[in-house]
C-alpha cells in the first residue's frame, strides 16, 4: 500500500513537471484546462452520490447538481475524504473563473495575460497535488 | 477489490487522464484545438462550480 501511495506521489510530481516543461499555445492551454474541469467536475459528483441512487436520477442530478440534497451525498464519507472533497469543489471553483476569463479573451480576438494563463496550470497543479494526497 | 484499491485506481487514472489531455492539446493544430474547445467549452459555460454539493 505504501508503494502504492509512494508511486501516486512521483506520478503527481512528474505530472507537474511535465506540464511546466513544454509551453502550450493559449488555446490549447484552455483545451486542456476545460477537459480537465469537466473531467473533475464527472469525477466529484461520482465520489459524492450515495451509490444507492442510480440510472436516470443520478444521470438527472449531475446535469444539475442543484437537486443534490444533503441525504443523497454518500453516508460512508470519512471526514479526510470530507476534507479533500471541499478543497477540490474550491478549486474547481477556481480552475472554472480562470478558463472562463480566458476563453473571454480568445473569443474576443485578444490574448489572455499570462497571469490568467498560468491561473490555469496552478489549479491543475493543485488539484494533482490534492489527488496525490 | 478492496476500497483503498479502488481508490487508488481512480487517483492514477485521474493523473494519467490529465497528462494525456495535455498531450493531446500540445500535439493538435489550431484548427483542431477550435473545434473541441468549442463542445468543452459549451460544458464549461452549461455548469457551474459552486452548485457542486458541499459534502
Amino acid at each position: 500500500m505504501l508503494v502504492l501511495k509512494r508511486t501516486t506521489y512521483m506520478i503527481a510530481i512528474l505530472s507537474i513537471i511535465l506540464s511546466c516543461a513544454a509551453t502550450l499555445t493559449p488555446q490549447q492551454r484552455l483545451l486542456w484546462g476545460a477537459n480537465v474541469y469537466n473531467a473533475q467536475r464527472d469525477l466529484y459528483l461520482e465520489q459524492v452520490l450515495d451509490p444507492e441512487i442510480t440510472g436516470e436520477e443520478r444521470a438527472a442530478l449531475k446535469v444539475n447538481p442543484k437537486l443534490i440534497t444533503p441525504d443523497m451525498i454518500r453516508p460512508d464519507l470519512t471526514d479526510e475524504q470530507r476534507k479533500i472533497l471541499r478543497v477540490k469543489k474550491e478549486i474547481l471553483v477556481e480552475l472554472q473563473d480562470a478558463i472562463e476569463i480566458s476563453d473571454g479573451y480568445l473569443k474576443s480576438g485578444g490574448t489572455p495575460p499570462v497571469e490568467v494563463q498560468n491561473q490555469i496550470t496552478d489549479q491543475i497543479n493543485r488539484l494533482l497535488a490534492l489527488i496525490g494526497d | 477489490m478492496t476500497v483503498s484499491a479502488v481508490l487508488i485506481g481512480e487517483i492514477l487514472v485521474s493523473i494519467l487522464q490529465v497528462i494525456q489531455f495535455r498531450a493531446r492539446a500540445a500535439g493538435l493544430a489550431d484548427e483542431e484545438v477550435n473545434k473541441l474547445l468549442d463542445d468543452a467549452m459549451a460544458r464549461v459555460k452549461a455548469s457551474d462550480a459552486n452548485d457542486l454539493p458541499d459534502v
